[in-house]
């Protein structure tokens, strides 16, 4: 191992985060190596003071500003369900009634449209003799050819 | 779909509610510890404290019972702190990059306004160590500070930070070289001190 390897693995041996081989390694290289033994010791210094740094104390009322701060979220949480539960209902409600007033809907007959001739009687168009005229009444027919038919006169 | 919201937010009621409250009351001068490392002032630490928790009530009926509250909790924590320094940081460096600074980033700003409680403390201690860990990336701060203070595995920091154990293992070597480093350049006889005091 050279003294970049073992540099950079020395917080987790000091630790103790490494396997059992790799912490004799390092054991081994840092017991022959001064800077290695140097750097060893400044970062286990350093684990020291952060370990025994004292806890820091909160101020006076501090229990009480969080249990008031969580207080007013369950009465925030409280009033947002009794909004959700309105909601809820209303809803369920609307969509009993749309269910209930369904039947009736659909047991009104639907009338179909009556279709209503639209020539009654060629008659109507008081066709004379050796007269033609188109009639539109079917507009996908492509039109009806009447023909005079009376031809009795010549 | 309504109901299923409103269930989520009825999760924490009744037995549930006091069960939380407990775990509150037990943890919550813990949890001002941490928090107060992280942010270094007491009114920074006491709102972050107030939003864990917050956070933690909202989502109780995600909390696996498996894991230790505090783990739990310090996730929420850690993620909420973070966020916070990032917006902070953000807004910090638009005001001095228009105020025309001379390039200093916000990490190296001195804590000029001490937070009132700090007499608590050991205060020539509390203020090199204090000034240093604020001085640290973030991210390396609270694996410091989980891993020294709070004396958690690596495994368990990995499950905190939700990261890989081996990123831990990264962030807890820089963390701690960068705060030497710093306390050696701003505050050699202090951390001298500080050293022969062990």
């Amino acid at each position: 191992m050279n003294c970049k390897s073992v540099q950079q693995a020395l917080s987790a041996y000091l630790d103790q985060e490494l396997t059992g081989s790799e912490m004799l390694r390092i054991r081994s290289h840092v017991t022959r190596c001064a800077a290695c033994t140097a750097e060893e010791e400044s970062l286990r210094s350093l684990k020291h003071i952060l370990s025994n740094a004292p806890t820091a104390v909160p101020a006076v009322g501090f229990e009480a500003r969080l249990a008031s701060c969580l207080k007013a979220e369950y009465v925030q949480e409280k009033r947002a369900n009794i909004k959700l539960s309105t909601l809820a209902l209303v809803s369920m409600a609307a969509a009993a009634l749309t269910f209930l007033a369904l039947p009736s809907v659909q047991q009104k007959p639907i009338e179909a449209p009556k279709a209503q001739p639209l020539v009654k009687s060629d008659a109507a168009f008081g066709i004379r003799a050796d007269q033609a005229a188109f009639s539109g009444s079917d507009p996908l027919g492509g039109g009806r050819i009447i023909l005079a038919t009376d031809y009795g006169h010549r | 779909m309504l109901l299923i919201a409103a269930k989520t937010r009825t999760e924490t009621t009744g037995p549930s509610r006091a069960r939380f409250e407990g775990l509150v009351e037990k943890t919550q001068k813990q949890a001002y510890g941490l928090a107060y490392r992280l942010t270094g002032n007491a009114a920074e630490a006491e709102d972050l404290v107030q939003e864990s928790f917050l956070r933690a009530y909202r989502f109780f009926h995600r909390y696996d019972p498996a894991l230790p509250f505090t783990s739990w909790l310090y996730r929420i924590m850690t993620n909420a702190h973070v966020d916070g320094v990032r917006r902070r940081s953000r807004l910090r460096t638009t005001s001095l990059e228009q105020a025309g600074a001379d390039g200093s980033t916000v990490w190296e700003l001195p804590d000029s306004q001490p937070a009132p409680d700090r007499a608590m403390l050991d205060q020539a201690l509390d203020e090199t160590i204090q000034t240093a860990l604020t001085a640290m990336t973030p991210e390396f701060r609270t694996a410091v500070l989980l891993a020294d203070v709070e004396g958690m595995a690596y495994d368990e920091i990995a499950d905190v930070m939700r990261t890989s154990v081996g990123t831990v293992r990264s962030r807890i070597h820089r963390g701690r070289r960068q705060l030497r480093n710093h306390l050696l350049r701003h505050s050699p006889q202090a951390y001298k001190g500080l050293i022969d005091e062990l």
